[in-house]
Formats: C-alpha cells, structure tokens, sequence
C-alpha cells in the first residue's frame, strides 16, 4: 500500500505493518491507524506516521534509553512503551520526552494506545540533556 | 453547558454506565467520585491537555533537529 504527501514524501507499507489505536491519540480521537518510519539508520528515534493524515507523523523513542528506571505498572508482557519526543525548532538540546502519557503498543496484535499516568511520578516534558549550557552557535 | 446543582453524597449519572458522586466539600476543594466502565479514560483535564500539547509538539519536530 501507499501513503502520498507525507514529509517523507510516499512510503510505502504492507497492511500488517499498521498499528490500530481504537481510541486514537490524545487530543487526535480521530487518528486509528499509525506506521513506523525509521528516522535514520540506527537511529533510538522513529516518527509514527499517520495513515489517515499522511501530513502528521508523531517522533517518538524508546523511554528506556534515557531514563533506565522508567516503569509502567499497566504494561503487559507482549507490550512495548514509547514516548513522544518533542524538539523546539533549533533547539535539540532542549529536547523532552512525555513520560506521563506513554504510547504503549502490543506487537501481538498490532494495537497501540496512549496512558495517561495521572498519579505525579512522570512529567510530560522530562528534560534528557542538562540544561547548563545553551548552543553557542546562536550566536553566529 | 447542562448545570446541576447537588448536596453531598447526591450523585449524577450520565448515560447508563457512568456516576459522579459529591464526596465531599471543603472550601474550594470538592472532591469527586467517578464510577464508570474501565473503557471510559477519566482525567483531570489538566494533565489531559499537557499530553494533547506534547502530541502535538511531537508533530511539529523538525527531521534535522533530531539527534543522531
């Protein structure tokens, strides 16, 4: 199958590949059906694309890679977490992941939904580099 | 907006599955007890719309500021 007038121009992807979200993300009810795009080659990142609305696609990553001890008391065996990421344009240092609404995914079943851990111990915007120094290049 | 106005321990139900109750007032704090089927998410609507902005930030990366 296609997917045209995404931001990574036209994927292309096999039926069993898309990810079936019944209650669609936060604040997107309508978005059900998601696939994976690498970022890059080895990349920790990957973007979840949208196949209703080719223009969307979510960055997300491995919460674990940056916070070793994040758990997740609803999680089940057969199931993934990710989290989103966001970057401020320009700012990469100032990169957060949401770890108080991880998306989590059964590879089982191909289903995915989004938790909403209400309860205090995660934020939504959890810094992974110090802040201590901004980018000199601005500057430039 | 439908308004309604309760006394403590007096309930609201909303459809067939769904109740909130009063549970108790103090000040400006109520609390609220929500009974409903696990499929049915309840949240304080805070947290609720920091997610939906975090989303959304997470739609609006741009591909060359993510890091190797």
């Amino acid at each position: 199958m296609t997917l045209t007038g995404t931001r990574f121009g036209t994927i292309e992807y096999q039926s069993n590949d898309v990810f079936r979200f019944d209650e669609g993300l936060i604040g997107f009810p309508m978005l059900q059906e998601f696939v994976f795009l690498e970022h890059k080659p080895d990349s920790p990142f990957r973007w979840l694309q949208s196949v209703e609305e080719p223009a969307l696609a979510f960055l997300v990553t491995d919460p674990h890679r940056f916070v070793p001890d994040y758990t997740l008391r609803v999680q089940q065996e057969s199931e993934v977490v990710l989290a989103t990421v966001a970057i401020p344009a320009g700012r990469p240092m100032d990169m957060t992941l949401n770890l108080a609404g991880p998306l989590v995914l059964d590879a089982t079943n191909q289903r995915g939904r989004q938790v909403v851990l209400d309860d205090g111990s995660y934020t939504v915007k959890h810094r992974v580099f110090a802040e201590a120094q901004t980018p000199e290049r601005a500057a430039a | 907006m439908l308004v309604l106005t309760r006394k403590l321990g007096q309930s609201i139900v909303i459809g067939d599955e769904i109740e909130v109750v009063v549970l108790e007032v103090r000040g400006e704090q109520v609390r609220i007890g929500i009974k409903a089927p696990k499929t049915v998410q309840v949240h304080r609507k805070e947290i609720y719309e920091q997610i939906q902005e975090e989303n959304r930030s997470s739609s609006e990366v741009r591909p060359e500021d993510v890091p190797e």
